[in-house]
């Protein structure tokens, strides 16, 4: 399949969930795409709503690509379950192997998202806000895509496009565009500097992305090191055996049940990550005390961790 | 009385072409002059052509493309599992 098929098979796909009543979206790369930032994966990152799986899972059955059927990705990914989604894990499918597989990654919740994601929607994407909250990742090639999606929101008159600037001058530009509201300045207090002119605006926006930059590395190791004994159980179950997606689904379940922690973000605590990535951004990084002043209250983007 | 729709106020064609140039200014600055074009003046599938042809690109290089951002770190686990298995077999 080239870009354009693969485009149309992920809205086929989409559209096909949400006339059986799956509440989905897609996200990410293909969304930036969408949104004319154009971002080289070709891989689909697909929200769904947790009573959807079931549907899910029967519509991946049914679905084979170029005569592969889908599977799950390798031995990596944690079952398409809710009770794990509710801990920030990710379920992966695939059709094929190789560079020339189709796969999805399926998220039952928005990673970051301070909002509902599901009224969030715009078409069969997710909006920019969603996107950007979702993009905070430790990954350099990220943030130019998230001030691109704020830029777009302030745009469109979404005066929360001003959470997602992080580029010094595109925020002064930005402001000699649109009026910066006080709850936007008071969500974000690195706006503080860019409403009163102040030359320390780049570094609390370095600083920001430097936290959101730990917390996410932070959030991986986490995951990782609860992923280990799982990606062991499955490899033995899954040794030499060619099961259907509906077989390895309950293989992975019955892994997952025995040695896949549900929640491991919560059992270190959302707090002690918080205040980890607050100083390993701050002091780790040589900023002032003060700095820490200048993070935001991200505490809204973790509720998705809570039931 | 039925109170009248509300109807937002369109920009003016002189602020649509200065956001528009807003626009194109970050997208030069942030993913360079190319992609700018590709964001701006391309439609979805022009858009979606010159993508493949990137990734045409890098693999006829020799080069592998890197795994998505979600299953990148799950991918160490299964190397570093992988690795486990047969150190000790």
């Amino acid at each position: 399949m080239d870009d354009t098929e693969l485009h149309q098979f992920y809205l086929d796909l989409v559209g096909r969930l949400r006339e059986s009543g799956v509440l989905c979206a897609i996200t990410s790369g293909l969304a930036c795409v969408h949104y004319r930032i154009a971002e080289t994966t070709k891989d689909c990152d697909l929200l769904c709503h947790p009573e959807g799986f079931a549907k899910l899972l029967d519509v991946l059955a049914t679905i084979e690509v170029s005569g592969y059927p889908c599977d799950y990705r390798g031995n990596l990914s944690p079952p398409l379950d809710a009770r794990w989604h509710a801990g920030g894990w990710t379920s992966h499918f695939t059709w094929g192997r190789g560079p020339g597989a189709v796969t999805l990654d399926v998220f039952g919740r928005a990673l970051r998202g301070s909002v509902p994601w599901e009224n969030e929607l715009a078409g069969l994407f997710a909006n920019q806000h969603i996107v950007a909250e979702m993009k905070r990742t430790d990954r350099d090639k990220d943030w130019p895509f998230i001030t691109s999606l704020g830029v777009q929101l302030l745009h469109a008159g979404d005066p929360r496009g001003w959470l997602h600037l992080y580029e010094e001058d595109t925020v002064r530009t930005m402001l000699g565009e649109y009026p910066c509201p006080a709850d936007m300045v008071a969500r974000r207090p690195a706006l503080n500097f860019a409403v009163s002119q102040d030359a320390r605006l780049r570094g609390a926006l370095l600083v920001e992305r430097l936290f959101w930059e730990h917390l996410d590395a932070l959030r991986i190791r986490l995951l990782q090191a609860a992923l280990r004994p799982y990606n062991t159980a499955v490899r033995r179950a899954l040794r030499e055996a060619s099961p259907s997606l509906r077989e390895s689904h309950a293989i992975r379940l019955n892994c997952a049940e025995q040695t896949l922690a549900v929640n491991p973000l919560v059992d270190y605590g959302v707090e002690r990550l918080l205040e980890d990535a607050r100083r390993d951004a701050v002091v780790g990084s040589g900023f002032p005390p003060e700095a820490l002043k200048w993070l935001p209250d991200c505490h809204a983007n973790f509720n998705y961790l809570l039931p | 009385m039925m109170a009248a729709p509300f109807r937002p106020a369109l920009p003016t064609p002189e602020q649509r072409a200065r956001l528009a140039e807003i626009q194109r200014d970050l997208h030069e600055r942030l993913f360079g002059e190319e992609l700018a074009r590709v964001n701006l003046d391309f439609t979805l599938a022009e858009r979606l052509a010159y993508l493949n042809w990137m990734r045409d690109t890098v693999r006829r290089s020799g080069r592998e493309l890197p795994p998505s951002y979600s299953v990148g770190w799950l991918l160490e686990v299964e190397k570093e599992v992988e690795a486990e298995e047969a150190r000790k077999t």
